[in-house]
């Protein structure tokens, strides 16, 4: 009993160290195996961000978009730096697709009430397309009284939120998406592993009873 | 190696599940259970090694070890890397549920390849001997699974010959690094553990 202890202590051992010095080597390693697609509308034209992980842009994947029904709208592919934007082609629901190669493929979805008209006439009120940061809409609301176009106040007001914004809703994307596999994702993969492997274990040790 | 959700088709889906299931049954069925503890440990080691990332060219490419695997576990790499890539999926988003009977095939089936191809050299006692093929199972198993990718690709409409050339292309690297890594980490365990390569290749 003891000598089979003695004898796979070492291996246990050289194991463990093996996994640990995997699991080192993990924080520059997130994001092979996932692509990441991010959408926004900059007036009438909505400009995409295609990447493996903040530093590996996507370039020259291929970019699809779909109406709801699945109709490819338009194609195209991305630059160096992973980028492609396109007018808006109708105030539809849109599906976003970018394949980047060897099998992978992201997906970013853009809602119908985010788009701007199509006549290229911004729409009323809807200041910040990204659902998340509302927060400042009631400044879009200019005070009727005063004597100016209140179309030319919006149509400012809205660019200089999508600038201001822009960093913010790119910063809530990547909270939401940019994630690589935490330590606690690692580690408890690993304990389904040795608890399959445990349940196996006792199933067949009490069948052999 | 992973292959996303809403790439293949439906036909392709389906019959990698099917033949993902027909290798796992048999490696459950022809599984020593007293190493199953093995087992185990190999998959964790694969469930890990995906997260080891060399970036290339256009796209990015990670340590598979499905050559390691097949030379130390032959059919057994199937339920090893089945759990591996299951977890893979649930917890990280890699690849998908409905492309992970292709996927495990992509990897598994060229585990079982090399295990038979070079399996038998890998105890030679000439050490260079049997380094060349370890070297050569670890080359192998990605260079075939970067095949199987591309016929997956294939069959759902790429052109085989273009998307092969970039798959096997983008990983060349990791078939040397993880040819390198199976020598060393098979030569280690001769040392360590000699019976772990014993008890597989006596029957």
């Amino acid at each position: 009993m003891s000598s089979t202890r003695a004898k796979s202590a070492p291996r246990t051992a050289t194991i463990l160290t093996a996994v640990l010095l995997l699991l080192v080597a993990w924080p520059e390693a997130a994001q092979a195996h996932k692509v990441f697609l991010f959408a926004e509308i900059q007036g009438d034209t909505i400009v995409t961000d295609s990447y493996f992980s903040k530093s590996k842009k996507v370039q020259g994947g291929r970019i699809k978009v779909f109406d709801p029904r699945d109709n490819l709208l338009l194609e195209g592919r991305t630059d160096d730096q992973g980028a492609f934007s396109f007018k808006v082609p109708q105030k539809t629901d849109l599906k976003l697709v970018v394949e980047a190669g060897m099998g992978h493929r992201g997906e970013w979805l853009i809602k119908a009430e985010d788009l701007p008209d199509v006549e290229g006439r911004p729409v009323a009120a809807k200041a910040e397309p990204s659902g998340e940061a509302k927060s400042p809409e009631p400044a879009a609301q200019a005070s009727p009284a005063v004597q100016v176009d209140p179309e030319a106040i919006q149509r400012a007001v809205e660019k200089a939120l999508d600038s201001r914004l822009k960093p913010i809703a790119h910063a809530i994307a990547e909270l939401n998406r940019d994630r690589g596999p935490s330590l606690n994702e690692i580690v408890g993969g690993l304990g389904y592993i040795f608890g399959i492997m445990g349940l196996v274990m006792y199933f067949r040790a009490r069948k052999n009873h | 190696m992973h292959i996303s959700e809403g790439v293949l088709s439906v036909p392709v889906l389906l019959s990698g599940a099917a033949l993902t299931a027909a290798g796992t049954a048999v490696g459950l069925k022809k599984m020593d259970y007293d190493r199953l503890p093995q087992v185990a440990i190999m998959a964790a080691v694969f469930f890990v090694a995906s997260l080891i990332h060399v970036p290339i060219g256009p796209s990015s490419v990670h340590l598979i070890l499905n050559g390691l695997l097949g030379v130390l576990l032959g059919w057994s790499a199937f339920p090893a890397i089945l759990i591996g890539l299951t977890l893979h999926a649930v917890l990280f988003q890699f690849g998908g549920l409905t492309s992970l009977g292709v996927n495990t095939l992509n990897m598994a089936l060229p585990a079982v390849v090399c295990f038979y191809l070079f399996g038998p050299w890998i105890r030679n006692p000439r050490s260079a001997l049997a380094s060349t093929a370890c070297f050569l199972a670890g080359f192998g198993a990605v260079f075939l699974a970067s095949l199987m990718m591309g016929l997956s690709l294939f069959l759902t409409g790429e052109s085989f010959v273009q998307a092969a050339q970039l798959i096997v292309a983008a990983h060349l690297p990791v078939m040397i690094a993880e040819g390198i890594f199976t020598a060393i980490a098979v030569q280690f365990l001769k040392k360590v553990r000699p019976e772990v390569l014993h008890v597989i290749y006596a029957r």
